[in-house]
């Protein structure tokens, strides 16, 4: 006997399929809902993720490059006040310094040169300056001081100069000293490496260089001439007026034209401070359009994803609904 | 003739309701059996010598339709072979780590270039360099990691292969000892319809991992042929062959003999390619995970680790080395030079080490980092120039000379996104195939359900049947009646 029918199974077999399907369907939207991000990353991205992964990449290293753009902050700052305290230093004591010798007054010479003794001392104590540890005009030498001492160097330079007694004299030995290559100051008075620090990597492309040492031409400048004029004092030319003054005369000359040279490093260290700056503006600038990016490539509309929710669950709940009353749709009850 | 064949009628009908009652019976207990197929009876009407004669019963057939069974076979296979695959390379995928997730390949490589970029900020810091040399491990156990998980996968693959095999094998012997009973009870006259219902079920089994092709032969016997041309089952049952491997490590493959192919009848057949006997199924595409995606995905781990490893060996990486010489990063301690006789490329990613002179733990020191693996001593603590190369060697652009990356230089951390990529353009493709074939099979199996028992049907049958009974029950009666009313003249 042939007869037109449908088995039971296959009704039972299509709709806990589709319970299923709705029920997988179900926990991905409710995650996608509460986090705001898609559950399927790879098929967002169609098993893409170069654009994801390159994204993901900046952003960690934009934390690294903040800190190290932060510390090169920091540095350039300590630099700049370093640099600030000389440049007050030499500025107060030229003055005395050219008074006295155009006066030729002992008692002034005397205390001029004092003066200029102390401020060398300060300079020196400035210029070794470290922060969190680092010693930062002394080049790649970042763990001891940059320069001796004060009293260190102007100990050798009285031994170098203890037989000149005119003002050409000592200025010619304490040039020597300074400016020669191998001469005192590169072998006892520099404690620094001659390299000087790398740079910094600031953003992804830019790169800034904090690259003062006591070491530069400029630097020793200033410390030439403020020996120079601690000089007056304890030489030869200690009791000689005339050529104590002489000496004076050009320890201020020294000074003066030093002011220059140490202008142009100041204006070099605060070029860098205003990189730093900007770079650490156009830093927090790129984290922020990149996380925007990632949320836009990443991201669900809580709008949408709430809607499909509901549509979700009301069909849930229809499949429910039909199972249940296709369940007392049999023949079997009716029958007696 | 008359009143005797009347009464010969009914009891035939008799026989006939009572028997369909049996079939309505079956197919009412088997409702909720899915391996069951629909019984009907076959009636007929019974002539002796010409004359009518009241009706014979044919027998029981089975309400099975071949042509949806062998298709619903065959999507069955395909949908076994596809998940195989699309699992591979989504397992593999999840071991790579997608980026943005903390511990994956691409946070780990990220992470280097932080740590390096941090350390040349601050080099004479020996918490900064700890971070370049922790970083550094990262990726190398990552990298590690993933080797694993691909060689972990095809042993898996290797196991299931084994696993089918007996299968198979088993299933064979089943339906061959069916095939015999199915014929003897044939022979005696006897319902062989269940033992025809055992035997759908074990083909079935072999089914999803060989797709095959069922033919009919004398007897009720039934022959197998897998749809690529090898003989399952004629007459006697084939027997297949594997010997399946304890642990698999990336220098075995099927071409060395370290891994086992698979015989038929103690010949060795091929398991890959257009002409090989068990395409589709799950035995094919364990062979391919084992033998093709599993060797294609180790290779190109294997070109990413040498891509890594070769940038280090440079001196443009690091000035105190020549180019060639060992670098940061190391095959098993030593430098790699790579030797096409021996292929040394492979299983690389498994060897891949941090130079000892940079790890403390291994006797070495962290300012190597800093000055340079052939740096004699330490050199001054601000010096980042070193760091600073280290770093361009990261992030510069290089050409991948191995694996199946297209030509065209890339920052490591993007060849690192390509291998991902790769594995995951794969992925998506494997699961559009999957559901295909998913919703294929699945639609073919409801098409084969609704041939099953339907209780609503069943229950009208019985009310039929009910009818008919009492109906030839009466014929009786009155015919009995009608010879009494002779019988008392």
């Amino acid at each position: 006997m042939n007869s037109v029918s449908s088995g039971d199974l296959a009704q039972r077999f299509a709709l806990r399929r589709q319970m299923a399907e709705l029920k997988t369907e179900l926990t991905a939207l409710t995650s996608e809902s509460t986090t705001g991000v898609t559950s399927d990353v790879s098929g967002k991205v169609s098993g893409d993720f170069t654009a994801l992964a390159g994204l993901n990449r900046s952003l960690q290293t934009l934390g690294a490059l903040q800190v190290s753009a932060n510390e090169a902050g920091v540095m350039a700052d300590t630099m700049q006040d370093a640099l600030g305290i000389v440049h007050d230093m030499i500025t107060a004591a030229a003055p005395n310094l050219l008074q006295a010798g155009s006066l030729l007054n002992p008692t002034q010479l005397r205390t001029a040169s004092v003066d200029a003794r102390q401020k060398f001392s300060t300079v020196v104590a400035a210029l070794n300056v470290q922060t969190g540890g680092r010693t930062v005009f002394g080049g790649i030498e970042t763990g001891g001081p940059a320069l001796a001492s004060s009293n260190a160097m102007l100990d050798e330079l009285l031994i170098a100069a203890a037989a000149e007694t005119t003002a050409t004299g000592i200025e010619i030995v304490v040039n020597d000293w300074f400016d020669l290559a191998g001469g005192g100051f590169e072998t006892s008075g520099y404690l620094g490496n001659t390299e000087r620090l790398g740079d910094f990597q600031i953003t992804s492309s830019e790169r800034v260089g904090l690259a003062v040492t006591a070491d530069d031409p400029e630097i020793r400048a200033v410390l030439k001439a403020l020996a120079m004029a601690s000089l007056i004092t304890q030489t030869g030319v200690a009791g000689n007026d005339t050529e104590g003054a002489k000496l004076a005369k050009k320890a201020g000359e020294a000074m003066l034209s030093a002011q220059q040279g140490l202008l142009n490093r100041r204006a070099d260290v605060g070029l860098a401070q205003e990189s730093i700056e900007n770079a650490s503006l156009r830093n927090s600038a790129e984290k922020a359009s990149l996380e925007i990016l990632r949320s836009r490539m990443l991201g669900v509309d809580p709008y949408d994803a709430q809607t499909a929710l509901e549509a979700t669950q009301n069909q849930l709940e229809a499949v429910y609904a039909v199972t249940a009353r296709l369940a007392s749709l049999s023949l079997v009850d009716f029958l007696r | 003739m008359g009143i005797s064949s009347s009464l010969s009628n009914a009891i035939s009908g008799l026989n006939a309701a009572s028997r369909a009652a049996d079939v309505v019976s079956s197919n009412v207990a088997n409702a909720l059996n899915e391996n069951y197929a629909r019984r009907e009876l076959d009636l007929s009407a019974r002539s002796l010598g010409g004359n009518g004669a009241g009706v014979k019963i044919d027998g029981i057939s089975r309400m099975v339709d071949p042509v949806i069974l062998s298709d619903r076979r065959a999507a069955q296979a395909s949908q076994a072979g596809q998940t195989l695959r699309s699992d591979f390379l989504g397992e593999i995928e999840m071991a790579i780590g997608q980026p943005g997730e903390s511990g994956s390949l691409a946070d780990r490589i990220a992470g280097l270039e932080a740590a390096l970029i941090e350390a040349a900020a601050r080099p004479e810091a020996e918490q900064r360099l700890n971070n370049v040399l922790r970083a550094a491990k990262g990726v190398v156990d990552q990298i590690d990691a993933i080797a694993d998980r691909i060689q972990g996968l095809r042993g898996a693959a290797d196991a299931s292969i084994g696993k089918d095999v007996t299968t198979v094998n088993d299933a064979l012997q089943k339906v061959y000892k069916l095939n015999v009973d199915i014929t003897k009870f044939d022979a005696a006259g006897r319902d062989t319809s269940a033992l025809q219902d055992l035997r759908q079920t074990q083909v079935d089994r072999i089914a999803s991992i060989v797709p095959l092709r069922e033919a009919q032969r004398a007897n009720g016997q039934i022959a197998l042929f897998t749809t690529g041309g090898a003989i399952l089952l004629d007459g006697l049952p084939a027997a297949l062959g594997f010997s399946p491997v304890a642990t698999i490590t990336e220098d075995m493959t099927q071409a060395s003999g370290a891994l086992s192919g698979l015989t038929i009848n103690g010949r060795a057949v091929a398991t890959s390619g257009l002409y090989t006997p068990i395409a589709g199924g799950s035995l094919e595409a364990a062979f391919a995970v084992r033998d093709s995606q599993s060797v294609a995905a180790q290779s190109d781990l294997d070109a990413l680790t040498r891509d890594l490893v070769e940038r280090f060996q440079t001196s443009a990486a690091d000035p105190t080395i020549l180019d060639g010489d060992t670098g940061l990063f190391t095959d098993a301690g030593g430098a790699f030079t790579f030797d096409p006789g021996l292929g040394n490329d492979v299983g690389l990613s498994q060897r891949l080490r941090i130079n000892a002179l940079v790890d403390p733990e291994q006797g070495g020191a962290l300012w190597h980092l800093r000055d340079g693996l052939g740096a004699p001593t330490q050199g001054p603590g601000g010096y980042s120039a070193g760091i600073l190369a280290l770093k361009e060697a990261l992030t510069g652009t290089r050409v991948p000379v191995s694996g199946s990356f297209m030509g065209g230089a890339r920052t490591f951390s993007g060849l690192a996104s390509d291998f991902l990529s790769q594995i995951g353009a794969q992925g998506q493709a494997a699961q559009g195939d999957l559901a295909y074939a998913t919703s294929r099979a699945e639609t073919l199996r409801a098409m084969e359900l609704s041939n099953g028992v339907d209780t609503d049907a069943e229950m009208q049958q019985l009310l039929l049947i009910e009818q008919a009974y009492s109906a030839n029950a009466r014929v009786i009666q009155t015919v009995d009646d009608m010879i009494q009313t002779i019988l008392e003249l």
